[in-house]
C-alpha cells in the first residue's frame, strides 16, 4: 500500500475511512434498533398482549425508532469529520507520536513537507493500522447486531415466521412454565350477519356484553390467539373455536330464545349473552271501505278498496281477502277469495288498491261480505309473517228485517250523544249572532260565555272518548282514525271556546261548524251492528230449585298455586347480584347478564338498565344508579288481594242488555 | 252473595243470537241441580264493550263466519288473561265450516294454538263425571253436518285454568230447546252444561 506524502494528506484518508465506518455503524445499529421493536410488537401479538391493530402499524413504528437511533448515532459521531479531532483521536491511541502528528497537522502552522523530521515523527506510528482495527470492529459489531434483530423480527412474524416460533408462546405446559398466555377473552368483537332475506348490511359489535339481532342472523365471535383450548357453552352443547389469521372465532346462528353463552380460556371465562329479535309481521290499516254498511238492498257499482301496510323489515306481497256468506241460520253458503297479489318488492311502508265489482258477487237478502287486507313479509327464516288488517263488513239486509218490529232501540252511544249537544250548541250560537242587534250587550256577553262554557263541557267529552279509542288494553295509548278525528274536534271546540269567552261567537261559529263536521264522519267509521236483541226467558227458579234428579259426583277441589308476580323473583335475584358486587364484580356482571334475559320476558323494561349496571361493573365505574333504577322497575306492580272478587252482581247484571 | 248471570257474547261479524234459548236451559239446569244463586234471565254483553269483565261466564256461538274487530279482540284478550271463562261453540258442527275456520283463526292469532283437553281433565269432573270426556251430541250422532263425532275440546289455558273453551260438537243445538221440555226426556243433556258453569265459577 503506498501511504500520503505529508501527515496531512494520511489523517485526511482516516477521517474518510473513520466516517464512512461511522455511517454504517449507524445505519447498522438504527436498522437493528428498528428489527428489534418488530420483533417485541409480533412476540407481543401472538401471546395476545396487543391487539392486531398494534401489530399492523409495528413497521412503521419500527422505521421510525431505525431513522431515530441512526440519526442519533451520527450526530455522536460528527467529529469524524474535523482533521484535528482525528489526529487527536489517532495520538490518544498512538501516544509515541508525542503531539507530533496534531502538531504536524495544525492548520494555523505552514504545511509540513513529507520528509521534514516533524514528518517523519509523525508517521511513526501506523495510522492507517489503528484506523483500520477501529473501523472493522464497529462494523463488526453493528453488522451482528443487526443480524440478530433482523433475525428475531422474521422468525415471529405472523407472515415469515416458522410456526413451530409460533407454538413455543402458546398455552401448554412447557409455555405455561415459561411464559404464560394471556387471557384470550379479554377483547372480542363479533361480527352479525342478518339473514339474507333482510338485506340489512352486516354489523361489527366492539367488545359486546349482550349481541341483539334477528332470528337466523349469523354471529362470529372473534378474539386475539390461538384458537386451541377456547370453547363456547350454548344450553348444552359445547362448542371449539376454530383458528384463523392469528385469531380464534366461535360460530352461532341467532337461535329463537334469549340465551347466555360461556366462553371459556382455561382458567378464563366470560359471559355473554344473545337477545334474539323477531321479525314482526305488517301491520295494516284498511282505509277503504271506511265503515261497515248494510244495504236495505243488493248493492250494484264498484267499489274502491285501499289499505295501507307498513313492515319493521320488508313487505313481500298483499292482497285483499274477500269472506262471501249467502243466506241464513244452517243453510248458507260461504266462499272465500282473494284478490290478485301485488307485489312490494321489500318496501317497509306500501299502499294497495283495487277496485271490485259488486255486480259479480252476486250478493242477495241475507248476504253478508267481509272485507280485508292482507300484507305478508319476506321472512324466509321463522316466517313469513302474516298481516291482518280490521275486517269491514257489508251485509244486505234479509227480507223480513225491515218487517218486524223486534228491533230494540239501543242506549244511544257516547259519541252520538257528543254529536247531538254539539249540534245544538252550534244552533243556539247562530241564533245568539243572528239576535246581537236586538238584545242588550250584557246579555249577549252573558249569553256568549256560557255557551263557552258549554263547549267546554263538550271537549271534555270528547277527551274522555278519546281515551276510551285510544285504550290499547295494556297500558298504553293507541291512536286510531276515528280517535284523530276526535282530537282535531276537540282542538276546534277549544278554538270556539277561545273566541265564545271573549264574546265573538261569529268568530267562533266557523271552528263549531267544522268540529261538527268531524264529529258526524267519526261516529259514521265505527261498526254497529243492525240486528235485533233477544229478548230472554224468564227462568222461574224456584220452581226448579233442587228438582233435578241426578246428584253430583264432583272431584275434590284443589286449591291452585298462588299466582305471583315473576318480578319479585327478579328482585330478589337483583338483590343476591348486589350483595356480590363488592366482592366479587366480575361475577355479579355475569349474575346482572343472566337475570337481564329471564328480564325480557317477565319485566321488559328493566333490562336495558339490567346491561347498563353489568357493563359499569364490568368497567369499575359506578353502578350504583343503574343497580337503583332496576330495582325499582322490578317493584311489583300487582299486590295480593284475599278474596274473590264479587261476579255479576244484582239482577239483570250491572252491564250487560236485559 | 252475588248472582251469577248468565251472559251471551255480541259480536259484531256473525250471528251471535242463533242460540237463543241456550241461556235459559243452563239457567234452568244450574237451578235444578245446584244452589248457585242465579239471575233467572240472561243478559248480552258486546265483546267490545268493558261490561265483558263483569261477568265470570261468557257464551259464545254462531253459525256465520268470525270476524273480530280490533277491539274486540284486544277485550276477549284481557279478559280471558285475567280470569275470564268464554265458551265458544260452533252452531254448525262442521270441521271446515265457515264459523269454524274463522273462528278457530281469530282465536289462534289472539292467543296461539290451543291446547287439546285430555279426557281425564278436571272440566269433565267439576260436577258431574263424564269418563269419556266430551259428550256427543245428538247432531253428531244423528249425522248432521259433517258426519262426524268431534272427540275432544279445544282450550286457552291460562296458568293452567281454561280461560277459553272451543267446541265444534255443537252443543247451542243440543241445548237450543225451552226448558220445560226436560221433563220429556229420559235423559238430561244440558248436564255438561252445568259443568261449565260451575268450573268457571269455582276453579
Amino acid at each position: 500500500m503506498t501511504h500520503p506524502r505529508t501527515p496531512l494528506e494520511r489523517v485526511r484518508r482516516a477521517r474518510l475511512r473513520l466516517a464512512a465506518a461511522m455511517i454504517g455503524a449507524a445505519a447498522l445499529w438504527g436498522t437493528a434498533a428498528g428489527a428489534l421493536l418488530l420483533a417485541l410488537c409480533h412476540l407481543a401479538g401472538r401471546t395476545g398482549v396487543v391487539g392486531g391493530r398494534v401489530v399492523a402499524v409495528a413497521p412503521i413504528a419500527a422505521a421510525a425508532v431505525a431513522l431515530a437511533v441512526c440519526a442519533l448515532l451520527l450526530w455522536r459521531g460528527r467529529a469524524a469529520w474535523s482533521v484535528p479531532r482525528v489526529a487527536l483521536w489517532i495520538e490518544e491511541r498512538a501516544p509515541e507520536l508525542r503531539y507530533a502528528l496534531v502538531t504536524a497537522t495544525d492548520p494555523t502552522l505552514p504545511p509540513t513537507d513529507a520528509d521534514s523530521p516533524l514528518a517523519r515523527a509523525a508517521g511513526a506510528a501506523g495510522i492507517e493500522g489503528i484506523v483500520s482495527r477501529v473501523a472493522w470492529r464497529a462494523a463488526g459489531r453493528a453488522t451482528v447486531g443487526c443480524v440478530a434483530a433482523v433475525a428475531a423480527a422474521m422468525l415471529l412474524s405472523p407472515a415469515v415466521g416458522l410456526p413451530g416460533v409460533g407454538a413455543l408462546f402458546t398455552s401448554g405446559p412447557a409455555a405455561a412454565a415459561d411464559a404464560p398466555l394471556a387471557n384470550r377473552l379479554e377483547r372480542i368483537t363479533a361480527d352479525v350477519v342478518p339473514p339474507a332475506y333482510t338485506r340489512l348490511p352486516p354489523q361489527r359489535l366492539d367488545d359486546p356484553s349482550n349481541i341483539h339481532a334477528l332470528i337466523g342472523s349469523s354471529v362470529v365471535v372473534h378474539g386475539q390467539g390461538p384458537a386451541d383450548g377456547v370453547t363456547m357453552i350454548h344450553g348444552a352443547d359445547t362448542v371449539a373455536a376454530a383458528a384463523g389469521d392469528g385469531r380464534w372465532a366461535l360460530r352461532l346462528t341467532m337461535p329463537l330464545s334469549p340465551a347466555a353463552l360461556r366462553l371459556r380460556d382455561r382458567q378464563y371465562e366470560r359471559l355473554v349473552t344473545i337477545e334474539p329479535r323477531t321479525d314482526s309481521a305488517p301491520t295494516l290499516t284498511l282505509r277503504l271501505p271506511s265503515a261497515d254498511t248494510t244495504y236495505r238492498t243488493p248493492p250494484t257499482g264498484r267499489l274502491a278498496l285501499e289499505a295501507a301496510a307498513v313492515d319493521d323489515i320488508g313487505l313481500a306481497h298483499g292482497y285483499f281477502d274477500f269472506l262471501l256468506t249467502s243466506g241464513e241460520e244452517e243453510s248458507f253458503d260461504t266462499k272465500t277469495v282473494e284478490g290478485v297479489r301485488v307485489t312490494f318488492g321489500g318496501a317497509r311502508g306500501a299502499t294497495m288498491r283495487a277496485t271490485i265489482d259488486l255486480d259479480t258477487m252476486k250478493l242477495g237478502p241475507g248476504s253478508v261480505l267481509h272485507i280485508r287486507a292482507v300484507a305478508v313479509d319476506a321472512n324466509d327464516v321463522t316466517g313469513p309473517g302474516r298481516g291482518f288488517s280490521e275486517t269491514r263488513t257489508l251485509r244486505v239486509a234479509s227480507t223480513q228485517e225491515y218487517d218486524t218490529v223486534s228491533v230494540t232501540a239501543a242506549d244511544p252511544r257516547p259519541i252520538d250523544t257528543l254529536y247531538m249537544s254539539q249540534r245544538v250548541l252550534n244552533m243556539r250560537t247562530d241564533t245568539l249572532v243572528d239576535r246581537k242587534r236586538s238584545i242588550e250587550t250584557a246579555e249577549f256577553e252573558k249569553l256568549s260565555r256560557q255557551y263557552g262554557v258549554k263547549q267546554q263541557e263538550i271537549r271534555a267529552r270528547v277527551d274522555r272518548v278519546v281515551a276510551i279509542l285510544e285504550d290499547d288494553g295494556v297500558g298504553g295509548r293507541s291512536r286510531t282514525a276515528q280517535s284523530e278525528m276526535l282530537r282535531e274536534a276537540a282542538g276546534l271546540m277549544w278554538e270556539a271556546y277561545s273566541l265564545l269567552a271573549v264574546d265573538e261567537p261569529e268568530e267562533a261559529l266557523p271552528s263549531m261548524r267544522r268540529a261538527l263536521a268531524l264529529l258526524d264522519e267519526a261516529r259514521t267509521a265505527q261498526r254497529y251492528h243492525m240486528r235485533g236483541l233477544l229478548r230472554p226467558n224468564i227462568v222461574n227458579i224456584e220452581r226448579v230449585r233442587m228438582q233435578g234428579e241426578d246428584s253430583a259426583a264432583a272431584t275434590t277441589r284443589e286449591a291452585r298455586q298462588r299466582l305471583f308476580d315473576a318480578r319479585l323473583l327478579l328482585a330478589r335475584r337483583l338483590d343476591a347480584a348486589v350483595r356480590l358486587a363488592a366482592a366479587a364484580p366480575a361475577a355479579a356482571a355475569d349474575s346482572l347478564l343472566v337475570l337481564r334475559l329471564s328480564a325480557l320476558q317477565a319485566a321488559r323494561g328493566a333490562a336495558p338498565v339490567l346491561q347498563l349496571a353489568a357493563e359499569a361493573l364490568r368497567a369499575g365505574t359506578d353502578a350504583a344508579p343503574h343497580l337503583l333504577r332496576a330495582r325499582r322497575l322490578l317493584a311489583p306492580a300487582t299486590r295480593a288481594v284475599t278474596g274473590a272478587a264479587e261476579w255479576g252482581g244484582g239482577s239483570g247484571g250491572p252491564g250487560g242488555t236485559p | 252473595m252475588s248472582r251469577f248471570v248468565f251472559a251471551t257474547a255480541e259480536y259484531a261479524s256473525g250471528d251471535w243470537e242463533s242460540a237463543p234459548l241456550v241461556p235459559e236451559n243452563l239457567i234452568d239446569s244450574v237451578a235444578r241441580y245446584t244452589t248457585l244463586d242465579v239471575t233467572p234471565a240472561g243478559v248480552n254483553v258486546k265483546l267490545s264493550s268493558d261490561d265483558l269483565f263483569d261477568y265470570p261466564f261468557v257464551w259464545m256461538t254462531g253459525h256465520l263466519p268470525v270476524r273480530l274487530t280490533d277491539v274486540e279482540r284486544r277485550n276477549v284478550k284481557r279478559y280471558v288473561e285475567r280470569g275470564g271463562f268464554l265458551m265458544v261453540d260452533d252452531h254448525n258442527h262442521d270441521v271446515n265450516g265457515a264459523f269454524h275456520k274463522t273462528a278457530v283463526e281469530e282465536i289462534e292469532r289472539t292467543f296461539g294454538r290451543m291446547t287439546r283437553l285430555p279426557d281425564d281433565h278436571e272440566l269433565y269432573s267439576t260436577f258431574f263425571v263424564f269418563d269419556d270426556g266430551p259428550p256427543n251430541t245428538q247432531h253428531e250422532l244423528n249425522g248432521y253436518g259433517d258426519d262426524m263425532l268431534h272427540r275432544y275440546l279445544d282450550a286457552v289455558l291460562v296458568n293452567d285454568r281454561i280461560g277459553l273453551l272451543y267446541s265444534n260438537k255443537d252443543y247451542s243445538s243440543e241445548w237450543n230447546f225451552h226448558a220445560d221440555s226436560k221433563r220429556f226426556a229420559t235423559q238430561d243433556i244440558t248436564k255438561f252444561g252445568v259443568n261449565l258453569i260451575v268450573y268457571a265459577l269455582t276453579r
